[in-house]
């Protein structure tokens, strides 16, 4: 059965049908929210956003598919969990605790030292990344995850945000900025 | 700044970004959501049905007010039609004229 088939069923008041697009789009879309929100809280968003979706199921249109729309959701809802949390940001240094502090000295200024992948690998690295996308602003990070991380093309990023391309490509190019702009605090500290 | 280090820790960044694996769906996920939602779905109804019963209640007083409401507005207009025909037929003195006829 199509999605769009399903959500009539739902609308119809089949509420038990829903579990039918939670069980198709969950992964999915776990995974996309894990890559703009800390992995450890990224359950509870999508849990939010299918909630958030059948609230507004009703001005679903079959126009595009199902799972686009849950996307653009899950995104306004990433934005929405860093705009809460920019509230009671902490930018100080000491907030990324000792292991990421001593993980950024074994970082090498040469480009031929390699082991980059290495570093890359470990848990610190994960950690310093929160941490210094949690300092941005929400649209930017957005922008940010999607066109540098995810490698997503400007006009997808666009569509789903519901941005002109302008603004994509500034927001991106902004988010950018402050991102090496606060890893070069960081360097410096 | 030593801008080599700089462009070393944005690509680790970017490479841990890239490799990070998906998550999958924690155990329960999909029975925590229908839970939320058959909540919702039952409070919509409720919400509805209390609604329906309150209007069926308030039917008899509400035509009954809109009745009221309908009949003083025709009496009003009547007035104002009245005390401006008065004012255009008696100049300035047709005032008192008016002040006798508002209600």
């Amino acid at each position: 059965m199509n999605d769009a088939l399903i959500v009539r069923r739902v609308l119809a008041g089949d509420v038990n049908a829903y579990a039918l697009l939670v069980d198709g789009h969950g992964a999915r879309l776990l995974g996309i929210i894990s890559r703009h929100v800390p992995p450890d809280r990224a359950a509870e968003v999508a849990h939010e956003t299918f909630t958030r979706a059948f609230e507004k199921l009703d001005t679903y249109r079959a126009e595009s598919p199902f799972g686009h729309w849950l996307v653009r959701i899950a995104l306004r809802r990433c934005a929405d969990f860093w705009r809460e949390r920019a509230r009671r940001r902490e930018t100080v240094f000491s907030a990324l605790g000792p292991e990421a502090l001593n993980w950024i000295e074994s970082i090498p200024s040469d480009a031929s030292a390699g082991g980059l992948d290495v570093l890359a690998e470990q848990n610190e690295a994960g950690v310093l990344l929160d941490w210094a996308l949690g300092q941005l602003a929400p649209d930017d990070r957005l922008a940010l995850t999607m066109t540098h991380m995810e490698g997503q093309a400007l006009a997808e990023v666009a569509d789903l945000l519901g941005w002109s391309l302008a603004k994509v490509k500034v927001r991106s190019f902004r988010a950018r900025r402050k991102l090496r702009d606060l890893l070069g605090h960081l360097l410096e500290r | 700044m030593d801008d080599g280090r700089l462009d070393q820790l944005e690509q680790v960044l970017l490479l841990h970004a890239r490799g990070r694996k998906p998550l999958a769906l924690p155990a329960g996920f999909i029975d925590g959501v229908m839970r939320e939602v058959r909540a919702k779905a039952g409070a919509r109804v409720d919400f509805w049905s209390v609604f329906a019963f309150a209007a069926r209640r308030f039917v008899p007083a509400g035509a009954l007010a809109a009745t009221a409401a309908g009949g003083y507005a025709l009496m009003s207009e009547r007035v104002l039609s009245q005390a401006l025909l008065t004012l255009s037929l008696h100049g300035s003195n047709g005032a008192y004229l008016v002040a006798g006829l508002l209600p």
